[in-house]
């Protein structure tokens, strides 16, 4: 008996969509592209490692921070691809069939029509799977320097992923709902920039009419951006690195309001300005030698936080400790964002169903 | 005989615009029904609303006693329908479209390759099995069409003007074909604004103009009920043509055939005139389409 006899039935439109889109002339060429970029990322992340003689006499903790540096760099243009590649791929899954007028007869079959969107989905994020599992190799070489554990790696795969999923949601509601396949692309791509952007522009402009020493607003708004919640994943536990992070950034953003309690704790403790900012993990500026009480004797260092030697601006502090990772009334940030992404998924996701279901009020043609 | 398709006061408005207004159509187990009217009239409206496509406004439809709106999946498992656009997948061989449409209406994998060998010859497009479903001329297209339209076996096809853009051959093939479809006992509906083939082909037909119904029954039927009786042509030997208005029902036509001879005219030729569906149409279309 063959294999494929045993197995229970795939979704009839996903198996369809996989034999098409394999069949397409463009399917290696995105592979190979999209391969292309994150090999030279990668070796640009080693060569400028390799420069800094991390390898040579440098410490291990050097060599795992280049490690640390190539999985995030990866990481992040995995995540930047997926966010170009994704809207563009689904947003002709539906309004594509309508356009070659095949909708119709596949809506009249006995198929559900959530059987359908997700037929169409299943093969979008199928198409990101591929993307993952070929990457898969590139993805393992910080392994062989050091730095990223597996856990680690598996939570930023897990992201890509999940925006994979979101994009690939809201891409699908875009082409149910328009008529074009360009105007649902356009739509799509509209939609991520709005997630990966707009989030960022809003959060800043919520920091405008903030009164000086008010409490900051929480980085709610960030929950929708895949860039804030892929860095609070990989972020939160770098320490050592000597690499700038692309995640960096956006880690630093999320970590405002912490940073508001940190310096208020430091301020507690010494006389600084509660203008403390940290600049990146380990490190505060306060504002400044003419900040009274400078230089000071170490303040009793409060749970969490140990004040070093103040140095031009400058106050080493320990490391942020896992606890003082980002969280939303208590629930760590990522897993918020998490829970946003499935609520918005779920949405598009229904209203795709609704919008192809039959009989409709109108023909479309 | 029962009904595979009934209407009931089946209309559908989109704001002031009524496509198809009040129809009551009736279509017999086992026609070759045609629905004929100009660009317009409503018929692909009417099929969407039979084939549970569009929602009517107001009114009832039933195909195989379900409802296409309260029951659209019973609709859909009696029912074949083939729009008027011919949509295929690129991609995609022959065989393998057929068997996407087997799985979609959930026939069991088991099944699918002795159902996909007697479709394509049904369809006569045994020798295609393997080419791409975009290579194929127009004509084989409709033709796999409608293998798609008889993958679950239904029994009633609803066919939206399937000889539109067919070269007369592929014409003549698609009459027989459908002439085999209704010998296997299957309800076929078929649109068309090209009268002569309805004619040939149908065993019923409708004629809807500006959404409305103006006539429906056997071809004969209506246009005797129109015309109140047809036109017999008595030609004479010497080129003189004589034509007489009969009744419908045969004894008048037999009368008059009977007094022609009795008065020893030369007769060369005594027909029966056009109850061609071509004079019909134009006689009880006003031209008023909207």
């Amino acid at each position: 008996m063959r294999v494929a006899a045993t197995l229970p039935p795939l979704n009839p439109v996903l198996a369809r969509e996989l034999k098409q889109r394999m069949r397409g002339r463009h399917i290696w060429l995105v592979v190979t592209l999209y391969l292309s970029v994150l090999a030279l990322i990668l070796r640009w992340v080693y060569v400028a490692a390799a420069r800094d003689d991390v390898f040579g006499g440098g410490s291990v903790l050097n060599a795992t921070s280049a490690g640390r540096a190539i999985f995030q760099w990866l990481l992040f243009f995995m995540l930047l691809l997926v966010c170009f590649i994704v809207p563009g791929l689904t947003a002709a899954a539906i309004s594509g069939e309508r356009e070659r007028q095949t909708l119709v007869s596949l809506q009249i079959t006995l198929l559900r029509p959530r059987s359908i969107v997700a037929g169409k989905l299943l093969a979008s994020l199928a198409f990101v799977a591929l993307l993952l599992v070929a990457s898969l190799p590139l993805v393992t070489i910080p392994f062989l320097v050091g730095g990223v554990s597996v856990p680690e790696m598996a939570g930023g795969l897990v992201m890509v992923l999940a925006t994979a999923v979101l994009l690939a949601c809201l891409a699908l509601v875009c082409s149910a709902v328009m008529r074009r396949t360009q105007g649902a692309t356009v739509l799509a791509y509209g939609l991520t920039l709005a997630l990966v952007l707009g989030t960022l522009a809003v959060f800043g402009a919520q920091q405008i009419p903030r009164a000086s020493g008010a409490p900051r607003p929480r980085p709610w708004i960030l929950v929708l951006n895949p860039f804030a919640a892929t860095a609070d994943v990989v972020q939160g536990r770098s320490r050592t690195l000597s690499f700038e992070s692309p995640f960096e950034p956006m880690a630093t953003l999320l970590r405002l309001s912490e940073n508001d309690r940190l310096s208020q704790v430091l301020d507690g403790g010494g006389g600084f300005s509660s203008r403390g900012v940290i600049v990146r993990p380990g490190i505060v500026a306060v504002d400044g030698p003419s900040a009274p009480g400078f230089p000071v004797p170490a303040p009793p260092p409060p749970p969490n936080v140990i004040v070093g030697g103040p140095f031009q601006g400058q106050v080493r502090v320990g490391p942020v400790s896992r606890d003082q990772r980002t969280r939303l009334a208590g629930v760590p940030f990522w897993l918020v964002s998490l829970g946003a992404w499935l609520v918005l998924a779920t949405a598009a996701f229904t209203l795709a169903v609704r919008r192809i279901s039959l009989p409709a009020p109108r023909e479309e043609r | 005989m029962t009904a595979a398709i009934r209407t009931v006061g089946l209309t559908k408005r989109y704001g002031n615009l009524a496509a198809v207004r009040d129809l009551d159509l009736e279509v017999p187990e086992g026609s070759i029904f045609g629905l004929i009217g100009p660009n317009g009239a409503g018929k692909s409206t009417t099929f969407a609303m039979v084939a549970s496509i569009l929602s009517p406004t107001s009114g009832t439809a039933e195909v195989a006693g379900c409802d296409p709106v309260t029951d659209p999946r019973g609709v859909r498992r009696h029912l074949g329908y083939m729009p008027d656009v011919l949509g295929v997948y690129d991609n995609l061989r022959v065989d393998e479209y057929l068997e996407f449409f087997a799985a979609a209406h959930h026939l069991p994998r088991s099944t699918w390759p002795g159902l996909i060998d007697g479709l394509l010859e049904l369809v006569g497009l045994e020798v295609k099995r393997d080419a791409m479903v975009e290579s194929l001329s127009r004509g084989m297209k409709q033709r796999l069409a409608l293998a798609r339209a008889l993958v679950h076996d239904p029994d009633v096809l609803v066919l939206d003007e399937p000889a539109s853009g067919l070269d007369p051959r592929a014409r003549v093939e698609l009459r027989s074909l459908l002439a085999e479809l209704r010998a296997m006992g299957k309800t076929v509906v078929i649109s068309s604004h090209i009268l002569t083939e309805m004619q040939e082909m149908c065993t019923h037909v409708a004629i809807m103009e500006a959404g409305r119904l103006l006539a429906s029954g056997d071809p004969q039927h209506i246009g005797d009920r129109l015309r109140g009786g047809h036109a017999v042509v008595v030609r004479l030997a010497g080129g003189e043509v004589r034509r007489f208005r009969v009744s419908g029902d045969g004894e008048q036509q037999a009368l008059l055939h009977r007094l022609v001879v009795e008065e020893g005219l030369p007769v060369v030729e005594f027909r029966q005139e056009g109850t061609g569906l071509e004079e019909l149409f134009m006689e009880v279309t006003e031209g008023t389409v909207q």
